[in-house]
């Protein structure tokens, strides 16, 4: 017994000091601790739907940046009956939000902040608007209010997209401010997405940087044929072509864009999207870059820097980024109008159309508007082909037409790619007609019409009968 | 072509198929015959005294005779019909008996020019009529300068033939169905002075079904009973083709009274032509290809159709047929 009792009590000392911590004990919170979703807002920034997986892609393009249409973050810590530090919790929105929180390089920005409190505050859920600026736009003032209401952003709704979301870091080393190892949500989580996926909200400012290199518009009766043709891949999802009346400058065609909201859930890519056709009354918000609501977005080249240290470059007015142009009249300067059929006929010379591009700045009116109004065609998607034509119907012969063809990507940025100018169609004849105006040489249209007029009906009736009789009597002889 | 076909099929064709040898039902013979006391076992040894008899030795050859083994099954069933046994009594033919399957239908596919005859019915001052205005062929402005070149016929048929009298060759009645289309671009109703005449945007189509309801006659005596492989025939009989129109838009054209292009013909239709039975190329091989699938013979064939498609003649109807030549392939089955 004297050698048991000192060995029980080293068993429970040493047991009291390395045995296992009580599910009680407080724990720092993590990634896996937070239920992180997105919400798009209407115009007066109230919730419309949680955003579904396809929006988390292609929702966010440059006119709902430029219209500040806000979107909603939900940051709520999971109960899952376990204790945590109350330690300070930050949230932020961009990209790289890490890297330009700690960096000295002022290249990079600091993203805005969402959030700034206690772990016990995510409890009860934490939410926040924020306009699609900030998911590719750092702060241009760090020392200023960082919220995103407030905060202006140094970059504008123009350039490449990336991948954005909520980042969060916790104070763990009771120090102030956060270190890189500290954020413990990258932008990448969120509850939009499946389980098996893991990224953010894809924003896209830019439009196509490679359009078709031939474009042309043949005038047919009662309607205009455009046709593109390129000898690369083009950058494109989508087209539409857009028409007015070249004396009016009023739509040709109404009623061929129904206004798909500000959620759309499906048809990403067969439709694009102007800040014009999305806010024609103004932004919704006031979280939208310097310059972006100043005129019209082909005019303004707002450079500015992302989070992530990349230029946003603005390139709006048909200068892409590898340095080619778009001008019509540049890429395309040999083309006309004409079309050459299989057998070798040139047709279709229209003559006096003449090929331009649309001004840098959007005007107000007019095909290079880019108003909805104006499509008067169906989307027709560009597929792997580096070729397609399209058949604008419904207009009236021997009057002067407009023509834009217009280009997007999946995320409805437009690219205005050729405007040409005077297309008047012109009325022609089928065969159908060319048999009525040399005098019915078609006869008329239907399905019977034997007349009795001729006995060649009864001459052939007589020779099927005598085949029937002469099987008749085959019959009958061999029974 | 035989071959090929009768190697697939043979090939693909299961065992049970293949043609079984005679199962005659081997008699069991005694592998020895008892052994006899009369004959002592060969043996260098010298049986010892007091040994009991010897055995007679297992292997030796018996001089009795063998008992006959029972009869088949088949043959005892053989016996008991009198016809097949008269046919076996009777004294056989040299070579190989010739196996043909009934001969029931035929088929066709066949492709040749053809133009419809439509510019038929014009008669105004022009050198063309509407059809060679539209589709004919074009100088560089799209005006047209000779009649259209003729396009692709294609026509499958099937034909049950009900009758073959007197062995001279089967009589049927046949079905051909065919397809043509032509398309072009519109002409401008006010063409320029200079330039082309042709819309750069409308292309206009025309498109016809020719059908027939025939009645045929193939002479297959020659290549049945004197080995000269040619068999010619005859069709004749009801013809209707539905035909239609389109605009550059893609739909149906319209005249000026709203009428669109659809519509249907009446008329008759004539073909003959001459058959060349490919049965020679490799006999066997058709024999087997018979005795497999069916197939009787397979030909190729060339043949002329005449065909007139204008509701026989009533003022106003459009006229779609036309002659011409047409090659193909025919099985008959």
């Amino acid at each position: 017994m004297r050698r048991t009792l000192p060995l029980l009590g080293a068993l429970a000392a040493l047991l009291g000091f390395s045995g296992p911590a009580r599910a009680d004990d407080p724990v720092d919170p993590g990634a896996d601790n937070f239920d992180i979703r997105y919400y798009i807002n209407d115009e007066d920034g109230n919730q419309i739907r949680q955003m579904s997986s396809t929006q988390m892609q292609y929702l966010i393009n440059q006119a709902r940046c430029e219209c500040g249409q806000t979107i909603e973050a939900r940051v709520r810590l999971i109960n899952t009956g376990a204790s945590f530090n109350n330690v300070q919790i930050e949230g932020y929105i961009g990209t790289n939000c890490a890297l330009a929180e700690t960096s000295f390089n002022p290249q990079f920005k600091p993203c805005t902040r969402i959030v700034s409190a206690k772990t016990t505050t995510f409890i009860q859920g934490y939410s926040v608007d924020f306009g699609p600026i900030w998911l590719g736009s750092g702060l241009e003032d760090a020392q200023a209010d960082r919220s995103p209401a407030a905060a202006t952003p140094v970059g504008s709704c123009t350039g490449p997209g990336g991948e954005s979301g909520v980042w969060l870091c916790g104070f763990f080393d009771q120090q102030q401010g956060c270190q890189a190892e500290e954020f413990f949500v990258t932008g990448t989580q969120n509850k939009n997405f499946g389980a098996s996926e893991s990224k953010g909200i894809t924003f896209d400012y830019q439009g196509p940087i490679t359009p078709p290199g031939t474009v042309t518009a043949a005038p047919g009766d009662g309607a205009v044929v455009v046709s593109w043709k390129s000898t690369t891949s083009p950058d494109v999802y989508g087209y539409r072509v857009l028409c007015e009346e070249a004396a009016t400058g009023e739509p040709a065609v109404d009623g061929i864009v129904t206004d798909p909201g500000l959620a759309p859930t499906t048809s990403f890519g067969q439709l694009y999207f102007t800040k014009e056709n999305l806010c024609p009354d103004g932004p919704f918000s006031s979280q939208i870059g310097p310059g972006d609501n100043v005129g019209t977005t082909g005019g303004t080249d707002t450079d500015g820097t992302t989070t992530d240290g990349t230029t946003t470059d603005g390139t709006t007015d048909g200068t892409t980024t590898d340095g080619t142009t778009t001008d019509a009249s540049t890429t395309d300067s040999s083309t006309d109008t004409t079309d050459t059929t299989t057998d070798g006929t040139t047709t279709g010379d229209t003559g006096s159309t003449v090929e331009s591009a649309c001004p840098g700045a959007r005007p107000d009116s007019g095909v290079c508007s880019l108003k909805w109004d104006y499509v008067c065609s169906a989307h027709i998607g560009a597929g792997t082909s580096n070729s397609g034509s399209i058949r604008v119907r419904g207009l009236e012969n021997n009057k002067a037409y407009h023509i834009l063809l217009v280009g997007y990507d999946q995320a409805g940025n437009p690219l205005p790619i050729k405007l040409i100018e005077n297309v008047t169609p012109v009325p022609s004849n089928d065969l159908w007609e060319q048999c009525e105006q040399d005098g019915n040489v078609c006869g008329d249209a239907g399905f019977c019409s034997v007349s009795p007029e001729r006995t060649g009906l009864g001459a052939l009736g007589l020779f099927i009968g005598l085949g029937f009789f002469a099987y008749g009597r085959r019959t009958r002889k061999t029974a | 072509m035989i071959r090929a076909l009768t190697t697939l099929l043979t090939l693909s064709a299961p065992a049970s198929e293949a043609p079984a040898e005679p199962t005659e039902p081997i008699a069991a013979e005694p592998i020895a015959a008892e052994p006899t006391a009369t004959e002592p076992a060969p043996s260098s040894e010298p049986a010892p005294a007091g040994a009991p008899e010897e055995e007679a030795d297992p292997w030796a050859p018996s001089t009795e005779p063998l008992p006959s083994a029972p009869p088949a099954e088949e043959a005892v069933l053989r016996q008991s019909d009198p016809e097949l046994a008269d046919a076996l009594k009777a004294p056989k033919k040299k070579g190989y008996a010739r196996y043909a399957s009934p001969q029931r239908f035929a088929t066709e596919v066949k492709f040749g020019p053809f133009i419809p005859d439509i510019d038929r019915n014009y008669h105004g001052s022009d050198e063309f009529g509407p059809y060679a205005k539209i589709f004919g062929q074009t100088d560089d402005r799209g005006i047209t300068t000779a009649e259209p070149k003729k396009g692709l016929l294609t026509a499958l048929a099937f034909e049950w033939q009900f009758l073959n009298p007197g062995g001279i060759g089967p009589l049927g009645l046949g079905y051909t169905f065919s397809f043509f289309r032509d398309k072009a671009q519109a002409l401008l109703v006010d063409p320029p002075a200079d330039g082309s005449v042709r819309s750069g945007a409308d292309k206009t189509t025309f498109t016809v079904l020719p059908m027939a309801l025939q009645l045929v006659f193939r002479f297959e005596l020659l290549a049945d009973r004197v080995n000269i492989p040619i068999v010619p025939y005859v069709k004749g009989g009801l013809a209707y083709a539905f035909w239609w129109s389109k605009n550059g838009d893609g739909n149906l054209s319209t005249n000026s009274m709203g009428v669109k292009a659809r519509g249907g013909a009446w008329g008759w239709q004539i073909n003959a032509g001459g058959m060349l039975r490919l049965d020679f190329l490799d006999v066997n091989d058709s024999r087997t290809l018979d005795r497999l699938t069916g197939i009787n013979h397979t030909y190729v064939f060339g043949e002329y159709q005449l065909s007139r498609i204008n509701n026989f003649g009533r003022a106003n109807s459009i006229s779609l047929g036309a002659g011409t030549w047409l090659l193909g392939l025919a099985i008959e089955f």
